[in-house]
């Protein structure tokens, strides 16, 4: 087998939203084996610009991976875009209708923080 | 009668932008028509008349995507490709030809294939559950069909398979390996023997 499906870390979220100059608004998390609470879900309140700078989300989602986390940012043709990025299925979720150029930014900003 | 496929593509804009297509096109649409009804308007029209309004969104949307990269990325040859996609379509070339299958299976088919910007965008095909009703007091699963996109960046070597993930996996350990199996297989074969 030659071809392999691409895995999206939460090391190459963090490079999607620095490139993007998107905000994380919304982080799930997926705690580990014989924790109590399974999946933690964390959003962003009214005051808080980015969960990703956020102290208390951290506390909130300790010792979970980050297996979903919402990126949120500005296309400059489009306006705003809010793509679900799953690093449990190495997938990227437009969750709102976005025009073939935003996918191609998404693209190539993915490829640059692959270095493929 | 068979759909056709501006109708399939249609389908995949979001309400909003059919609505602006319409009135961009002189298309009357009643007050609070469905996506249904404004796509059967809409792809009345010809290709040529649609496509400078609703390129940048046909293959896009409301999507999920995965990236499949074949080999160690390095660019895939054009007639490769679609040699293989060809072999793939019982010699018929998809992007000249109407490769549509007589029936869809839960197996991907390739229905379309386009080229644009050094890309091929390749529409499938799928049969999926819609429903479970009862006929004649017995449960029966009723199918429809889906469609979904996976665009060939060949600079790239990656897949963009623009679907569920759960699809898109599913479409990777059918389709995909058979394409992939067809394009390198030769060459796996000479690596296995040295």
């Amino acid at each position: 087998m030659s071809y392999q499906i691409l895995d999206i870390s939460e090391v190459d979220v963090d490079s999607l939203k620095q490139e993007l100059g998107a905000v994380v608004d919304r982080i799930r998390g997926q705690a580990e084996d014989g924790k109590d609470c399974g999946t933690v879900e964390v959003t962003a309140g009214p005051s808080c610009q980015d969960l990703s700078s956020s102290k208390e989300a951290d506390e909130k989602i300790a010792g979970a991976a980050k297996s979903r986390l919402d990126l949120v940012f500005e296309d400059p043709e489009f306006g705003k875009v809010r793509a679900r990025v799953s690093t449990r299925n190495g997938s990227i979720w437009f969750v709102k209708a976005v025009p073939e150029a935003v996918i191609d930014r998404v693209f190539d900003v993915f490829c640059r923080v692959k270095g493929i | 009668m068979r759909v056709s496929q501006e109708f399939i593509n249609l389908l995949n804009l979001p309400l909003g932008r059919l609505r602006d297509m319409a009135e961009e096109l002189d298309v009357s649409i009643p007050a609070g028509a469905r996506k249904w009804d404004v796509v059967k308007e809409l792809s009345k029209l010809s290709t040529s008349k649609l496509a400078p309004h609703a390129s940048e969104w046909i293959y896009a949307g409301q999507t999920s995507v995965t990236y499949v990269r074949f080999g160690d990325g390095t660019p895939l040859d054009e007639a490769e490709v679609v040699r293989t996609l060809t072999d793939m379509c019982d010699g018929i070339n998809p992007l000249d030809e109407d490769v549509r299958p007589d029936v869809l299976t839960r197996k991907p088919s390739l229905i379309d294939a386009t080229k644009a910007d050094g890309r091929l965008f390749l529409s499938f095909g799928v049969k999926k559950p819609v429903a479970e009703v009862l006929a004649d007091f017995e449960v029966e699963t009723v199918e429809g069909d889906a469609f979904f996109v996976a665009v060939l960046r060949l600079d790239k070597a990656i897949m963009e398979i623009r679907t569920n993930h759960q699809r898109a996996e599913r479409f990777a350990t059918t389709w995909i390996a058979e394409f992939d199996d067809l394009l390198f297989g030769d060459e796996d074969e000479e690596g296995d023997t040295e």
